[in-house]
């Protein structure tokens, strides 16, 4: 059995109509039904008066018959007294049978009384009349006349009690008629009002979810996903909507959820990626400030050989402090990087071994206006560089070594320039397109000839050195070659972004 | 989630819904006693009897009857039985009282009781439809030829003697007594009550004792006009009346009188105007047949009859003596 509650919408309003319809129905029907019993209650005020009429004509129509047939003894006569004796017989039978304190019922009671009387007497008047029994026709004739004369006085009597009766039922009939059209028309007025709060409410009931429907619908098309579901248990189209809307939004909120986790998916990836990246990079500076050590290790030793062959003991102490504290900043690798202030430091020890080295042959030249540089690049990025063009700019009778720093509001510029033969075009993209891609070669690689290698560790260096920059500094234009014609020399040129 | 809007309009609307089946049945209760039997269809109280008994006699008794018939009716309940008055309303219907109890033949009751005069003679007693004699019971004057179940009436010589002790008492034993005789000398009823109160009267020499003969049939005016001048002449301190009709005249004529002088009346008879002048201190006393105690002993004895085939045939009436200011 399917409760009211879930069926359909439109069964539901269908039925609440039909009830209303029905409800004003019945109390139209009521009401029309109580006031035709009124009104006829009013027509029927005097009925009675007229039954006794009626009765009274019978009576009338039963004594002249009978004087008829005591008079002419005819059979039709006596037929009509049988008949008219009947009816009136019929009709005295609905009056009141014993005596009563009321005092119109004590008069019917009377009536019917003398009215059996009268027959009793007019039937043995015609039965002595048929027996041709004069002297009985007469005693009981005479019998017959006067009580038929008191019953029509009680008849007439009766007839004015019944007057009073039904005129003072007829007034309170007709007030009641009054009353009742008056109430009829203020309940109805009430149950037309109740019908419709009960139709408005009802429907109201039946359709309010629509409303909350369309509000979470509402909140739904703003992105709003965070809406209560319904959990709707009803069977009807609402219900269904309620259950397909829930379904919708738990679905989407599944859909965003698996997107969520997808995208933090990727985002765990891409973290794990880069932090893989920067070990790599990681692992590969260390890997090329490893390879740098060797070289300048060597070098510096053959240095600090030849000058303790050359000079006394004082310089060549201060000659391998230098050595020592060169060696020191290789050595004190904690961080991976250092300011350009401690880079230019590092620069003026190598340049000072370099003069021990290269004595006059050498003319270094620091163009770094007063002020401190605190910006950070990778540790030994400068000395590498000087140490090129040196050995580059000492290929020449003199050779000329220039170090410019130029700072303004965006970059911080630092140019190192020898006075060599320039750099192959060929040689500048080989290195620079080798240092901008991911395998950036480590140790130059084996079988090569001296010249080669002589090339090819001075591209290592400068590879190493540009790899760093651009991995550190996450830019391509970090760093540059600038070289013109054949003998206008090279100039390595660093640009730090201020920021 | 509660779709509360919804949930308030379903509930407001079965509250609603209960609220209007109430007043729908309120609505058929209220008006169906507008449609069903009203307050004039009948009486309320009526009720269905067993019995039906007539009190029947002349117009001229009609106040006395009525009195009969209100003592019959306040124990008719107590014998199921339905107690009717017939008398006819005034005296110019003239109708005989053989004419009045065959009507009640008519109306086959189960009992009579009647008031039959004594100058009611060839009386026919009331029999039903079948010719079985209907239980009669007589008040007042007893009728040999008659069959009766029993007779109601007055000890006349007593009453006399009453008077006279009554009257005695207002006079303190002195004074003038004078008595109104209008009744003729052939009803022996009233000539017992005469000779007794006479010679009752005789018994206190203190009082004297004068019979104004006013005759019959003299008219209202004639009979006040004797009044005043016979008795306001004589120095009568009582007047005596021995019936309703002289009590009720001679009550008007000294009230119109007014010669300072104080008259008291003592009465005989009952009714509406005689307690009025009752009332008025212009009657001294008034005795009466306990009228109401005679319908009552007259249905105690007709349904003992009734139910038992036999009643007491003579019973004597009790006297009420009713004064000025006592009521």
């Amino acid at each position: 059995m399917i409760r009211f509650s879930e069926r359909s919408i439109r069964t539901r309003i269908i039925a609440s109509v039909i009830a209303a319809i029905v409800v004003m129905g019945a109390c139209l029907i009521v009401t029309i039904r109580l006031n035709q019993r009124t009104l006829e209650r009013i027509g029927g005020s005097y009925k009675t008066n007229a039954e006794l009429s009626e009765f009274s004509t019978n009576l009338a129509a039963t004594e002249k018959a009978m004087e008829t047939y005591v008079e002419y003894h005819t059979f039709e006569s006596i037929d009509s007294y049988y008949h008219y004796q009947s009816l009136s017989d019929s009709s005295v039978e609905l009056f009141q049978s014993v005596p009563s304190t009321d005092t119109v019922l004590q008069k019917e009671y009377i009536v019917r009384q003398i009215t059996s009387s009268f027959f009793t007497y007019s039937r043995n008047a015609v039965a002595a009349r048929r027996a041709n029994n004069m002297p009985d026709v007469d005693t009981w004739y005479e019998k017959s006349l006067e009580c038929y004369s008191m019953l029509q006085n009680e008849v007439l009597q009766l007839n004015i009690l019944f007057m009073k009766k039904n005129a003072a039922l007829y007034n309170e009939n007709r007030d009641n008629y009054t009353i009742m059209t008056r109430i009829s028309i203020i309940f109805i007025f009430i149950f037309f009002m109740l019908v419709l709060a009960v139709l408005y409410f009802s429907i109201t009931a039946i359709t309010s979810p629509l409303a909350d429907i369309s509000a979470v619908a509402l909140r739904v098309a703003n992105r709003d996903f965070d809406v209560p579901l319904f959990n709707s248990t009803a069977r009807d189209e609402i219900g269904n909507i309620c259950r397909a809307f829930d379904r919708m939004i738990i679905s989407i909120r599944e859909y965003i959820d698996t997107i969520w986790e997808k995208a933090l998916q990727e985002t765990a990836l891409k973290e794990k990626e880069m932090e893989m990246r920067e070990l790599y990079a990681d692992a590969q500076l260390r890997a090329l400030q490893n390879q740098i050590n060797p070289h300048f290790l060597f070098n510096t030793l053959n240095t600090g050989a030849q000058l303790a062959m050359m000079e006394g003991a004082d310089k060549t102490c201060f000659f391998m402090e230098q050595v020592a504290d060169f060696f020191r900043y290789n050595i004190q690798q904690k961080n991976q990087t250092a300011s350009i202030d401690e880079e230019l430091a590092l620069v003026d020890n190598f340049v000072y071994i370099m003069k021990v080295r290269f004595g006059d042959r050498l003319q270094f030249v620091k163009d770094v206006p007063s002020g401190k540089y605190m910006q950070f690049l990778p540790r030994m990025t400068l000395q590498p560089l000087v140490e090129n063009c040196i050995k580059h700019g000492l290929k020449e009778a003199m050779g000329i070594v220039v170090l410019k720093i130029k700072r303004d509001s965006f970059f911080t510029e630092i140019s190192i320039s020898d006075n060599g033969c320039g750099f192959p075009p060929d040689l500048r993209k080989k290195i620079l397109e080798i240092s901008a891609s991911e395998n950036v070669p480590v140790e130059p690689a084996s079988g090569s000839s001296i010249e080669e290698k002589k090339h090819e560790n001075t591209g290592t260096g400068l590879i190493n050195v540009i790899a760093r920059l651009r991995l550190y500094f996450h830019r391509n234009d970090v760093f540059d070659i600038l070289s013109g014609s054949e003998g206008s020399g090279t100039t390595f040129l660093i640009r730090i972004p201020n920021v | 989630m509660k779709f509360t809007l919804g949930h308030s309009a379903r509930i407001i609307s079965i509250v609603i819904s209960i609220v209007m089946v109430a007043v729908f049945f309120f609505y058929i209760f209220y008006l169906v006693p507008y449609v069903s039997d009203t307050a004039s269809a009948g009486d309320d109280t009526a009720e269905n009897r067993k019995y039906h008994v007539l009190v029947v006699g002349k117009a001229e008794n009609e106040s006395f009857l009525q009195q009969i018939y209100t003592g019959a009716q306040q124990v008719s309940k107590k014998y199921d039985a339905v107690v009717e008055l017939h008398v006819p309303e005034s005296k110019a219907e003239n109708m005989s009282l053989q004419v009045l109890l065959e009507y009640a033949s008519f109306t086959n009751p189960d009992g009579i009781i009647a008031y039959i005069g004594e100058s009611e003679t060839n009386i026919k007693a009331p029999v039903n439809i079948d010719g079985k004699q209907i239980p009669l019971i007589t008040v007042v004057q007893y009728h040999p030829d008659i069959p009766q179940v029993s007779f109601i009436g007055t000890n006349y010589s007593e009453l006399g003697r009453k008077i006279a002790v009554e009257s005695s008492a207002y006079l303190k034993g002195h004074g003038s007594l004078a008595i109104i005789n209008t009744s003729s000398s052939n009803n022996p009823n009233y000539s017992t009550l005469m000779n007794s109160l006479i010679n009752s009267l005789e018994e206190y020499t203190g009082i004297k004792t004068t019979i104004s003969d006013f005759g019959l049939s003299q008219g209202a005016t004639a009979f006040e006009r004797r009044v005043e001048n016979e008795i306001g002449a004589d120095n009568i301190d009582l007047v005596v009346c021995l019936t309703t009709e002289d009590t009720i005249h001679a009550a008007q004529s000294l009230a119109d009188m007014n010669n300072g002088r104080r008259i008291g009346i003592i009465g005989f008879g009952e009714g509406d105007i005689a307690d009025m002048y009752l009332n008025r201190g212009i009657i001294t006393e008034l005795l009466s047949i306990d009228s109401p105690k005679i319908g009552e002993t007259s249905m105690s004895e007709l349904f003992e009859f009734i139910r038992y085939g036999y009643a007491n045939s003579y019973i004597n009436a009790d006297v009420r003596i009713k004064k000025a200011g006592s009521r």
